[in-house]
């Protein structure tokens, strides 16, 4: 499997590595803000099995790059799960309607970020 | 500022702590309220509020304990040197300041990114009208941290 | 930092053989995080040496349990596994709805059900696929043993961290209303919910026949002798076209014959033998 990772923090980005290599995902692409992850995107012909994007980020909110994503018909079916430490309900809503998959709350439990990309895959299928 | 305010910060650390890190810390002492010129420890974390509110939180702690507390939050060693050291005190700041957001949700609190700095001796000021209310806390091994909030409503 | 492959392989065989979990290959990061804290309550610098203990002290002693403990509490969630809820909205409701037209009820038991996730998740299902059941005779029980963790199902709050384990976004969204950082599930959802005392060992009273029964993860905590005895007695609630679900890696093999097995893809159900 092949993955986008995209949040402004490196130290996320390592933790979110050591789940997806837990789950045997070897091939991880890794974006700092929304701007580099479509230009990941395009550069890979959107061909990930999924991506995790944080919403506050420089350049490009996560909900912006969501909803540019979803905008083109290769981005329409990318599964897209959101990590971010904004756990408002209204924060959740628009992602959802901007086109989120799923929504990852932090603080996270590693098991739980894993069952919930696991999940997201399953209902995704 | 209001003494509300606190608890809040106080819960979303423990809780940030516990989920990403393994540790529970514990409030350390008596609140302050600093203004004017004060010392804060050689790793400082600060993050901008707004919304309904204006203002800040800080955390800031020794680079030895920073050091300690990045290295379990990565599940691997981190060097003084290294910049996953400020990148990661700077995302469990983050964390930590959404948290209390959340439990805040009438404020609604908008986060900004965080500035993480590393040095010997570091200052801070506070306005005498809008001081940082500094609660002092510790982890159970790895050593002392504060986080001082400085926030008024609009 | 991370356990050792040797230390991994003994920790999952002591879990399995002591208290009948699996913990998948794979997962040497959950136990390294659960166990850190026990490594250092005892004294080690890190899990290596609390393993090392173990291994000493064959016999069970309080080291045991506190490993077993850490590693096999705090798993309930919300959709827990999904495969068995997609089966329960894809086959096991409509088949219902079918067979029980004429009397329009729906009768559903979860037991065990601890802090109601399991209760809320099948309300969720129900009111999201099911919109004609709002005509219906629809009752989900759902029952444990401790009080304390059925008043807190009751008020139906839920944490940020408990509403990061398993709830899909668009759920979340439709079913929760936000207070501070508590999720609160909607009050049309905890209606339909029963909570009640129950002791799985003890003698049932004022249990009717269940269309739908799931008795998940908490079989592995009883031994054989338990086990069969609450499986008869669940077997009594049962008609021709009930169904009981079990947690994903448990088994009724060696402990009754008493049922049929029902296979959906990675889901097992279980249906009375007449």
């Amino acid at each position: 499997m092949k993955v986008l990772l995209t949040d402004d923090s490196t130290t996320m980005r390592k933790i979110q590595k050591r789940v997806l290599q837990t789950m045997g995902i070897t091939e991880i692409v890794e974006a700092s803000d929304g701007k580099m992850a479509l230009e990941k995107l395009t550069e890979h012909n959107y061909n990930f099995d999924f991506m995790l994007c944080d919403i506050n980020m420089p350049e490009m909110s996560g909900i912006e790059t969501l909803r540019n994503i979803r905008s083109v018909p290769e981005g329409a079916k990318l599964p897209i799960i959101m990590c971010t430490s904004v756990a408002e309900k209204d924060q959740v809503m628009e992602a959802i309607k901007a086109g989120a998959s799923n929504y990852v709350i932090k603080p996270f439990k590693p098991e739980d970020l894993q069952s919930k990309i696991e999940t997201t895959l399953q209902r995704n299928k | 500022m209001k003494s509300e305010y606190v608890n809040p910060f106080v819960e979303a650390t423990v809780e940030t702590y516990d989920t990403m890190v393994g540790v529970r810390p514990q409030r350390d002492g008596k609140l302050c309220r600093k203004a004017g010129i004060f010392a804060a420890y050689d790793l400082v974390g600060v993050l901008g509020l707004s919304g309904k509110v204006c203002g800040a939180v800080i955390m800031t702690t020794s680079v030895e304990t920073g050091m300690k507390v990045v290295s379990s939050f990565l599940g691997e060693e981190v060097e003084a040197t290294s910049p996953d050291l400020l990148d990661g005190f700077g995302e469990l700041l983050n964390i930590v300041a959404g948290s209390a957001a959340a439990k805040l949700n009438g404020l609604n609190i908008k986060l900004a990114l965080p500035t993480v700095i590393m040095g010997k001796e570091q200052r801070l000021t506070g306005k005498e009208n809008s001081p940082w209310i500094v609660i002092p806390m510790a982890f159970p091994e790895w050593g002392k941290f504060n986080i001082e909030i400085s926030m008024e409503e609009k | 930092m991370s356990i050792n492959q040797q230390d991994f392989t003994y920790v999952q065989t002591l879990v399995r053989q002591k208290a009948g979990i699996i913990i998948d290959d794979g997962k040497e990061y959950l136990i390294e995080l659960r166990l850190k804290p026990v490594a250092i309550k005892n004294g080690y610098e890190n899990v290596s040496g609390l393993v090392q203990k173990l291994k000493e002290h064959s016999r069970h002693n309080g080291t045991h349990e506190q490993v077993i403990e850490a590693l096999t509490t705090n798993e309930t969630s919300f959709f827990r596994d999904l495969h068995p809820f997609e089966v329960f909205k894809n086959v096991i409701v409509p088949e219902l709805i079918e067979k029980n037209a004429a009397t329009r009820t729906l009768k559903i038991w979860s037991a065990a059900c601890s802090t109601g996730q399991e209760p809320y998740t099948i309300a969720m299902i129900l009111r999201d696929s099911f919109p004609q059941l709002a005509h219906w005779n629809v009752s989900i029980l759902a029952t444990d043993l401790a009080g304390k963790v059925l008043d807190k199902a009751r008020s139906g709050v839920f944490s940020q961290l408990e509403v990061n384990r398993g709830l899909p976004a668009l759920m979340m969204v439709k079913y929760f209303d936000k207070q501070g950082d508590s999720w609160i599930i909607k009050e049309p959802l905890r209606k339909m919910i029963v909570f009640r005392q129950l002791n799985l060992l003890e003698h049932w009273s004022g249990m009717h026949t269940m269309d739908i029964i799931f008795i998940r993860n908490v079989l592995i905590y009883f031994d054989v002798e338990a086990k069969r005895s609450i499986l008869k007695k669940v077997r009594e609630l049962m008609k021709n076209d009930s169904f009981l679900l079990l947690g994903s890696t448990e088994s009724l093999i060696n402990v009754t014959t008493d049922f049929n097995n029902v296979r959906h893809d990675k889901t097992f159900c279980f249906k009375r033998k007449f």
